[in-house]
């Protein structure tokens, strides 16, 4: 960190944070189930909206499985569109 | 011949008797069109998450079947006349898919075997638990 002299003052900014891992990479999943609500709900929002990779740390192969398995919930109202 | 998931949705007013002809019905049609219903659970009466042609709760059916492909266009047209049915989705599940499902057939059979009366419907619970035990065999068989 020395070399980069640049880093130091950003460095004072960050915070501690965990690094984030796809889950389902890491419990080997054979597919996203979407009648599974339960796991589906850890990953979208209180109103309903689907939460970004960024932010869970899944990788960008669930990520599509995910969004496939949250629309057919929703389609099937498993899911809401929306939670007012 | 492929592999379909089915729910069905119905109106939650309705009869157990009335649910029974309905889910006959069905069963009959895709049986009549060569299909084979391979698992077939009530989920029961639940909350929508949303409201769907005025209903706020539905009866759920959820059908696991082996059908060809033509089956699925008469079953659809069924659905779209016939009255207790509100909403509908099939299907058509993909290799992983069949795979998990052949493991779970099996060891529903493997069940049976060992205690010759479980004839309970099982709920939409036991139903996840039995899928996260699949996920922890499924991969080990694989490597295997």
């Amino acid at each position: 960190m020395v070399q980069k002299g640049k880093g130091s003052e950003h460095v004072k900014y960050k915070r501690f944070m965990r690094k984030k891992f796809c889950r389902f990479c890491a419990e080997k999943t054979p597919f996203i189930d979407y009648k599974d609500t339960r796991t589906l709900k850890s990953y979208i929002t209180e109103r309903g909206k689907q939460l970004p990779s960024r932010m869970t740390g899944t990788c960008a192969r669930h990520q599509r499985e995910l969004t496939e398995a949250v629309k057919r919930a929703r389609n099937i109202a498993l899911l809401s569109f929306m939670e007012k | 011949m492929n592999y379909y998931e089915n729910i069905v949705i119905l109106d939650a007013a309705l009869e157990d008797t009335g649910i029974d002809a309905a889910e006959k019905r069905i069963t009959d049609l895709i049986e009549k069109m060569q299909g084979e219903v391979l698992k077939h659970e009530r989920w029961g009466r639940r909350k929508l998450s949303y409201e769907i042609n005025k209903h706020e709760k539905g009866y759920y059916l959820f059908f696991v079947f082996k059908a060809p492909p033509e089956a699925i266009k008469p079953l659809e047209e069924l659905y779209k006349v016939f009255d207790p049915v509100f909403k509908f989705m099939i299907i058509k599940l993909r290799k992983k898919e069949i795979i998990a499902l052949q493991n779970s057939l099996q060891a529903i059979e493997a069940k049976a075997a060992e205690q010759p009366a479980p004839d309970a419907v099982p709920d939409v619970a036991k139903d996840v638990a039995a899928d996260a035990v699949e996920g922890v065999a499924a991969p080990s068989g694989a490597d295997a």
